[in-house]
């Protein structure tokens, strides 16, 4: 790969074996992404183990309509983190997942330290509000969550009825309650992450919001077992810890998340640059051990059958889970005659894949590759932040041929882009004036364009290169840059993209053809997700920690060992 | 307002877009607002400021021309952003300048101090000396009219006299006064494309049912 740089400190056949961003920085490829243990739950419950966090539920005051609060305090070895859960009695009319929602049915806060009464008090005037309340520094994280009515009602039913509900309906669904925002970041008065990036806990990306979500989780529980006991009295049991751990977190996302990947460049670079140097150190092996062999064995087998458990109606998904069993078939037959004894055997594997299996396929496959090798690649999972502002600023000392050349190299494929045409400009990101809305317009039917957001990168450097055809290639940048501003968007991607290998995304954001769940898919992996299951070319929903241990049990279970679930012959095909 | 200053960079920028500068410079303008706020300085003030005057007003008129000279004046008053992005650029052959007429002329030290371990800036109300994270400030930071004169001076030294240092960074949230955050608001406002009911019907999940 030529940008060696990037990765320095790698052994030269790991370097060589990096894949390059022509081929991973793809859509279609980030489309097809996989969580892998450098994804940020799974980092997250590896700490909370290792250090021994101690979760305590400290306040339950919900009444009999299930309105109330109830905190969750997460104490790790320097600081507590405290949920605090805002149950409502929300009616269905009110129920939506979009953002220009006004009411959810329960709404969180995640506070830096202990809550007092006095502060329990003054964000139940704003959490349940979320973005017309308002937070303080005090508080990291704001999320809300409706409930899968269906499964809730029904779980709740059968509990109070002193039974356990049917796994089978568990997994048709596969959580009680799906969140529909998870903020940070000084969003809504919420503490800037500047303020706790230095913490050794909260430093790596979305660290706080998905710690949130791991808490949310068991309230989503507490809340159904609650309501169990207000319908049933004592006949209501609590929920099987086996059933229950199946349940994860649902997430509703939509196009909010898409332009994050491109407005942060050098942090997408430092996701894919772990991402892609783990999978790397693995090929770069000269041999596999037995036990890594068996490893990798179990977990195939494991992500086989759980594929059973990934439901979308989304045609063109569902077909790419069938289409994800047949290669995982594919690779099964080819493992019975391939033992992984031969040289770099996983680097033979990764090749075999490339060539035999769907992107899915691919994807998986490293994902599992990377699976067996903690030890090898867990650092990895630390060095996965970034601040933008370091790659920032701009360097006006180079000529404007030095950033021609920049430009031609880094952005190949925008070159080769004819952006006259209008199906490669068909679409244009903006902000709605409604609630703040990211949205997708049709520029050649639709009005606003001139207010689009600058996500078409690519288009942005062919039009400065045009400028600079007309300019002195001697010219310093600067002097450019002071006599045409309106590149210095482009010139600053140029240079990022210089000395970050995966800070762009290498296709088109404003053509036609362009899916936005692509995008969404490749950031959700990112933080663990699994199960994704598109409701449009625009939104998608996820499950998040299913199968990993609850808080009052990772004490005594393996902390990592749930992405893959554990076979269950007794569930329904 | 008290606010983040995540939220004070984000208003700064789209408030800067929305008065008419280009998006990559509109977000330097972002950058440099949280800085100041950050220090406790009028940042978002002195945007205002600015953007009050100059609305809509093309950049060509508000660059320095005659630069690489020891003065730097335009066709008009110069934009601190406009100017203190050349500056951090590393543009000029000679970075300690005198600049002639230049509005809120607090927004170039963000930039300025980019160039060099620490600088000076004077004008005639002020007199900021500052490094990467502290500054000493006397007389009154904030610039309702065009300054007439302001001198930049690198100075040799990161550390600034202990004894001398007004105001510091620390991230965390800023009070900023209502009527100011209102009114870049309002300019920010500008950036947000109405909404009618086709482009509501093409949002992210609408149409469906959320009661499943």
């Amino acid at each position: 790969m030529a940008d060696a740089k990037i990765a320095s400190g790698e052994d030269a056949r790991v370097i060589e074996l990096m894949r390059p961003p022509e081929e991973v920085m793809r859509l279609a490829r980030m489309g097809a992404s996989h969580q892998t243990r450098l994804s940020f739950m799974r980092a997250i419950l590896r700490r909370v183990k290792r250090e021994g966090w101690q979760v305590e539920r400290t306040v339950w005051d919900v009444d009999e309509k299930g309105v109330g609060v109830g905190v969750y305090e997460a104490r790790g070895p320097e600081r507590t983190y405290s949920l605090i859960a805002y149950a409502n009695d929300l009616p269905p009319d009110k129920r939506s997942d979009r953002v220009i929602a006004t009411e959810w049915d329960a709404s969180f806060a995640l506070y830096d330290g202990v809550p007092t009464r006095a502060d329990i008090d003054r964000l139940s005037d704003n959490v349940p509000k979320q973005e017309a309340g308002r937070c303080a520094a005090t508080e990291l994280v704001l999320s809300r969550a409706n409930r899968s009515v269906r499964l809730f009602d029904y779980v709740a039913d059968c509990l109070s009825q002193g039974r356990q509900p049917d796994v089978a309906e568990i997994d048709k669904v596969g959580y009680l309650m799906r969140t529909t925002a998870v903020y940070g970041n000084g969003k809504f008065g919420l503490a800037d992450r500047d303020l706790y990036a230095a913490r050794e806990e909260a430093g790596g990306p979305f660290r706080v919001e998905l710690l949130a979500v791991w808490l949310i989780r068991a309230f989503t529980v507490d809340i159904v077992e609650h309501m169990a006991r207000v319908k049933g009295g004592d006949n209501a049991v609590p929920l099987d810890r086996e059933i229950r751990r199946r349940l994860g977190v649902g997430n509703s996302t939509g196009l909010g998340m898409a332009p994050f990947l491109v407005t942060h460049p050098a942090l997408l670079n430092a996701w894919m640059m772990a991402r892609e140097t783990a999978l790397a150190r693995v090929r770069a092996l000269p041999a596999a051990t037995a036990g890594t062999i068996r490893h990798f064995r179990e977990q195939l087998d494991r992500a086989h059958a759980g594929l059973k458990r990934w439901r979308t109606p989304d045609e063109r998904q569902s077909l790419r889970v069938c289409e994800l069993a047949g290669d995982f078939d594919k690779l099964k037959q080819h493992l019975e005659s391939e033992e992984l004894t031969g040289p770099e055997p996983w680097n033979e594997l990764y090749q075999w894949s490339a060539a035999n299996l769907t992107l899915e396929g691919q994807e998986a496959v490293g994902s599992l590759m990377i699976e067996p090798h903690g030890a090898l690649v867990d650092d990895l999972a630390g060095e996965m932040a970034a601040e933008e502002s370091v790659s920032y600023w701009i360097d006006g000392q180079m000529t404007l041929s030095e950033v021609g050349e920049m430009a031609k190299e880094k952005f190949g494929w925008a070159m080769a882009t004819d952006f006259s045409v209008a199906d490669q400009t068909a679409r244009f990101w903006y902000v709605s004036e409604e609630k703040l809305e990211p949205r997708l317009g049709e520029r050649h039917e639709e009005d606003g364009a001139e207010l689009e957001q600058r996500l078409g990168i690519g288009c942005e450097i062919v039009a400065m290169m045009q400028e600079l055809e007309q300019q002195h290639g001697n010219t310093l940048l600067a002097e450019f840059l002071l006599r045409h501003p309106e590149h210095r968007h482009a010139a600053r991607r140029v240079q990022i993209a210089a000395r970050c290998a995966y800070a762009e995304i290498h296709d088109n954001v404003l053509s036609a053809s362009m899916m936005p769940i692509d995008m969404l898919r490749c950031k959700l992996a990112f933080f663990g997700a699994s199960r994704f299951d598109p409701k449009s070319d625009r939104w998608v929903r996820i499950t998040m920690y299913a199968d990993a241990p609850f808080p009052d049990e990772i004490a005594v279970m393996e902390a990592d060992d749930w992405a893959w679930p554990l076979i269950d012959e007794a569930q329904p095909a | 307002m008290i606010v983040s200053l995540n939220e004070a960079a984000g208003m700064a920028t789209k408030a800067a877009w929305g008065a008419g500068r280009p998006w990559g410079l509109a977000q330097e303008a972002g950058k440099a607002v949280s800085a100041l706020e950050a220090m406790r300085l009028p940042g978002a003030q002195s945007l205002l400021n600015l953007l009050v005057t100059t609305d809509r007003l093309p950049c060509e008129r508000m660059r320095p021309v005659a630069t690489g000279k020891r003065i730097w004046v335009g066709k008009g008053p110069l934009c601190p952003v406009l100017t203190g992005a050349y500056i951090s650029d590393g543009g000029g052959e000679e970075f300690a300048a005198r600049l002639d007429d230049v509005y809120a002329p607090l927004l170039l030290l963000p930039f300025a101090r980019l160039r060099c371990a620490s600088v000076q800036i004077t004008w005639d109300a002020a007199s900021i000396v500052a490094n990467r994270t502290d500054a000493f400030v006397e007389g009154n930071a904030v610039s309702k009219t065009v300054a007439k004169t302001v001198q930049i001076t690198p100075l040799p030294s990161f550390t600034l006299d202990a004894s001398k240092i007004s105001h510091s960074s620390h991230w965390g949230p800023v009070d900023i006064a209502d009527e100011i955050w209102e009114a870049l608001s309002v300019f920010a406002h500008r950036t947000y494309v109405p909404a009618t009911e086709a482009s509501r019907l093409k949002g992210a999940g609408a149409g469906l049912t959320d009661n499943d």
